[in-house]
């Protein structure tokens, strides 16, 4: 029995032993995937909610949990939340016999860049479905919007949230609005205006109202003219402005006789943020760091253009942010640290003054607005849940077969899927910026699951179809030279061959290129601007002749799987929406319309049975994408039926071949901009050394 | 005018990039011209940096390959030294990225002027570096602008004829040529291959490797005949017809040369408008 009974005292105690090992090791693995979230997926949210599940877990284990603690407010350090100072004083107190963990924790206390607890504030000003526009009022309490919906132009007030439109676009006067700046004390804002056909220009208007607006400046030979900021003395606007031989130049326009000063030629992409400095003797700005490059470098120019310094020159993508009230630091995002972070580049006597400081981590998608008065810096972030839904259904019944699969695991945006004609692969973009910036194609293998991104040389762009080889997709958009157009695209390099372009003396919008079946032709919609000749195009990509097939504006298409068909949507009335559904023939014969929708409504999407018999279309609410219908018409007269649809579709829909499965992009796309303000987070005078 | 050593004309951007070592001023420009104009920096005195760059044929001159001390022969075409301050590549091959270092090549060059930079230096009594400052300083201040065509993209309608605006929009659209020939100063300050020295399966020239050559700008152009880097063009009508045809095909051609398809009419109005691309001022 005794043997038995310390036997039992030794198997209970290597019971406890291997628990507590088990225990140890568990620890261990729970803080390295706490880390890998912190460092590798730079998700410093996700890795303190990881560190806060270790402290609660193992809190009888001291050395775990403040080792876990500084992790957690090395996190909150990296994000300028003050919460950090509260953890590292915490472990100094509470943990002083955890030497390295109290120690490191000690250093870091004594490191100026840890807020204070009435230190540095971010918090959300104001989230709209229109977009903020660049320029900021000294008071920081106005920001100038413009309403595409309501073609209006206008200010919301950020201490009252009340908006208040200043401009709207309209039949006795067509044009579009371009970017606008609101001046430093906050009564005049400067805007674009783009007239038809083309013709760049700014106008004024004072945020009081009364007088209307007043052309300042505008000239033939510009595509567009984007204010940017005003200098403080309100004589000056900084611009870019944007040629027709497809280059970009920096200029100031003066307010009171709408002169222009060409201070530098850029690339054609320009800049993100453009701002004086508050001596007005600078313009700091970025661009892009070369012909072929996507990150992006700030520079200093001096006002009157006599030099220029590269303030901030490195592999990283930085963008301008603004100015410290003073002049002392220029302020810009780096995503240096793996994601987009604030920094605060120390500026004297025209130069960089130091090495930059981190201000805040985790500044997700900046796109800059300004620096108030006080010191607030603002800036926008793009608000999206857009993702790649995938639904099985049966064609026979007409119904949904199972839940909406979402296989792509990825952040940011993901949208415009297009099935291969194999239907192995569905291509879609992929973005991880401010809107459509920055997009990859990214190629999602529905065998494997695995996703292939691409980054094409191009500046945006939207794919529309699969060759029939399976090797490229036709898209459009405009690339690094600012030549807008449809690209065939190499799945597997990226590598971007040119279609065809538009001519900048008459710009044409072109729309929703479709491979015939045999992968010779290529049709797609042309929009020309000028002449207002819009047709149904047929380009053999052989001979790069082009054909018109039909005159009309016609929108998405999707050719047969027998080859002898495009299936199209054609703007039939006053709405100028695509509400009539035609099948237009590859050889011979005549268009035949199949379907039409009312004037509520639009057909934004096809797909073909596998036998060529019937389309099957996609049609939406006008204005409310988010109530799709589907549709199954047969061409040659048959009943139409209507199918049951996905929910919470964003976008477009597309077909599987054997049309079995849909693919299309749910969530909420570009639906919100949120404004962010960050307080009291300049450094003090006394840290700047 | 914000610079006190220069003016700016219209079309060229205000911020005329000069570094840090050797900003503009009125003394210095003033010191390279008469250096640009010294034939001591030859070899055998006969030779100055003017002999090749002729002010009067916009710094170009004339000939199809510079010649040199001794009648020796260059390689290549004299290229008009026009905004070459706003250049990025120097060299028809772009082996060089500072006007500084630029300036001081040809003095050395065997087929060009032939003598050492210690020579040159104790000539004219200065030192390499005031030598290579002062010259730098003088072709950054040799600006071409101010032409029919700025005066016109400035909001002078008149100021280009109705050919020539004809001629402009095949410029940018049809003629492709505004791919390369971009900006105020109509040159990407890229390197091309337009097929221009492949010959019998070869490239005669490699320039920077695979039939490469910098865009020139085409400021001037009706004053800097012949043309291409090696002046094998003599007129503008005949480099139109080559671009029309879309250069000589060879493994390297630029993806934007093409066939054109231009009329015997666009081919007019595109020399027209090219013709309008020279500056008012003297250079």
């Amino acid at each position: 029995m005794k043997h038995r009974g310390t036997g039992w005292l030794l198997a209970l105690a290597a019971a406890a032993t291997l628990a507590a090992s088990d225990a140890t090791t568990e620890a261990k693995i729970m803080m390295e995937a706490a880390r890998k979230k912190e460092v590798v997926d730079g998700d410093l949210n996700g890795a303190i909610k990881q560190y806060s599940e270790i402290v609660a877990r193992y809190k009888n284990d001291r050395s775990v949990v403040a080792n876990a603690l500084v992790r957690m407010a090395e996190c909150y350090q990296m994000m300028g939340d003050a919460e950090a100072r509260k953890i590292f004083e915490r472990v100094v107190r509470d943990f002083s016999d955890q030497k390295e963990a109290s120690g490191k924790a000690r250093t870091r206390l004594g490191t100026p860049s840890i807020p204070r607890a009435d230190a540095m504030a971010a918090r959300l000003a104001w989230k709209t479905s229109a977009l903020p526009c660049c320029g900021l009022a000294a008071d920081g309490r106005v920001l100038v919007f413009i309403d595409s919906a309501k073609r209006e132009l206008g200010v919301h007030d950020l201490g009252t949230g009340a908006d208040r439109a200043l401009v709207k676009a309209g039949q006795t006067d067509p044009g579009n609005f371009g970017v606008a700046a609101i001046s430093k004390d906050g009564k005049t804002v400067a805007y674009g205006w783009r007239q038809p056909p083309v013709r760049g220009g700014v106008r004024l208007v004072n945020v009081s109202g009364g007088e209307g607006s007043r052309t300042l400046f505008e000239n033939a030979d510009l595509n567009a003219v984007e204010p940017r900021d005003w200098s403080f003395d309100g004589k000056w606007i900084a611009a870019e402005l944007r040629r027709k031989d497809r280059t970009a130049q920096i200029g100031l326009i003066s307010v009171s006789d709408g002169s222009l000063r060409i201070l530098k030629s850029v690339d054609w992409r320009g800049s993100r943020g453009m701002y004086f400095s508050p001596d007005g003797k600078h313009l700091a700005y970025d661009l892009p760091a070369g012909d072929n490059a996507l990150q992006r470098d700030v520079f200093v120019l001096a006002a009157d253009g006599s030099s220029e310094v590269a303030a901030v020159v490195d592999p990283n993508d930085d963008i301008v942010m603004g100015w410290s009230p003073d002049g002392h630091y220029l302020l810009f995002a780096s995503d240096r640290r793996g994601s987009f972070g604030l920094f605060a580049l120390p500026f004297a006597a025209g130069r960089p003054d130091g090495a930059p400081l981190p201000i805040k981590m985790d500044l997700p998608n900046p796109a800059p607005i300004g620096v108030a008065a006080d010191g607030a810096l603002y800036w926008k972030s793009w608000v999206t849940d857009a993702n790649i839904g995938v639904v099985a259904m049966d064609l026979g019944t007409g119904k949904l077969a199972g839940q909406v699969a979402k296989p792509v695991k990825s952040f940011g945006a993901n949208s415009f899927p297009i099935w291969s004609r194999d239907g192995k692969n569905i291509a879609y973009v992929a973005t991880r910026g401010d809107g459509f910036s920055d997009p990859s194609l990214a190629i999602l293998s529905l065998d494997s699951g695995r996703v292939t991104e691409v980054r094409p040389r191009l500046e945006q762009f939207i794919p529309y179809s699969w060759a029939p080889d399976g090797r490229s997709v036709a898209v459009v958009g405009p690339d690094l030279k600012g030549r807008y157009g449809i690209h065939q695209v190499d799945v597997r390099t990226g590598e971007v061959v040119p279609i065809r372009f538009d001519d900048p003396e008459d710009p044409t919008g072109f729309f929703a290129p479709e491979w015939s079946w045999d992968g010779t032709k290529l049709y797609y919609s042309a929009f020309p601007v000028r002449s207002g000749a819009s047709a149904l195009m047929e380009r053999d990509l052989a001979s790069r002749k082009d054909r018109e097939v039909i005159r009309g504006r016609y929108f998405a298409k999707q050719a047969s799987p027998d080859g002898r068909w495009i299936a199209t949507s054609r703007d039939d009335g006053p709405g100028r929406r695509p509400s009539v559904v035609v099948v237009v023939p590859t050889g011979e014969g005549m268009p035949r319309e199949i379907f039409r929708v009312d004037t509520t409504h639009m057909v934004t999407s096809f797909g073909w049975t596998p036998d060529s018999h019937a389309v099957i279309v996609g049609k939406f609410l006008s204005g409310n994408p988010n109530d799709p219908q589907l549709w199954l018409v047969p061409i040659d007269g048959g009943e139409v039926r209507k199918l049951e649809s996905p929910a919470n579709v964003a976008q477009v829909l597309s077909l599987s071949p054997d049309a079995r499965q849909i693919a299309f992009t749910m969530g909420h796309f570009g639906a919100a901009r949120e404004i962010w303000t960050l307080e009291n987070f300049l450094p003090k005078a006394n840290v700047r050394k | 005018m914000l610079f006190a050593a220069i003016a700016i004309p219209l079309g060229l951007d205000l911020y005329l990039p000069a570094p840090e070592g050797n900003q503009l001023t009125t003394e210095k420009i003033e010191l390279g011209r008469r250096l640009f104009f010294d034939r001591r920096l030859s070899h055998d005195g006969t030779v100055a940096c003017a002999s090749c760059h002729d002010p009067e044929r916009a710094f170009s001159d004339g000939r199809a390959i510079a010649v040199g001390v001794f009648g020796r022969r260059g390689r290549r075409n004299s290229p008009a030294l026009i905004n070459r301050g706003y250049g990025r590549l120097f060299f028809w091959d772009g082996r060089i990225t500072t006007l500084e270092e630029q300036v001081l090549k040809p003095i050395e060059d065997r087929n060009e002027m032939d003598l050492s930079l210690s020579d040159a230096a104790a000539r004219v009594g200065l030192s390499t570096e005031e030598i290579s400052r002062a010259l730098a300083s003088f072709v950054r201040s040799i600006l071409s602008g101010n032409s029919a065509f700025d005066r016109y993209v400035n909001g002078d309608r008149s100021a280009l004829t109705p050919e020539q605006r004809a001629g402009l929009q095949l410029f940018r659209g049809k003629a492709n040529c505004v791919v390369c020939h971009v900006g105020p100063n109509f040159s990407d300050e890229r390197l091309h291959n337009t097929g221009i020295t492949w010959r019998d399966g070869t490239f005669v020239d490699p320039g920077a490797g695979q039939g490469r050559f910098k865009t020139p700008t085409l400021r001037e152009i009706t004053r800097t005949a012949p043309y291409m880097h090696d002046g094998s063009i003599d007129s503008l009508e005949d480099v139109i017809e080559y671009y029309d045809r879309g250069g000589n095909k060879n493994p390297g051609l630029d993806s934007e040369l093409r066939p054109l398809g231009l009329t015997s009419d666009d081919k007019r109005k595109l020399v027209s408008f090219l013709r309008s691309l020279n500056g008012k001022q003297k250079l």
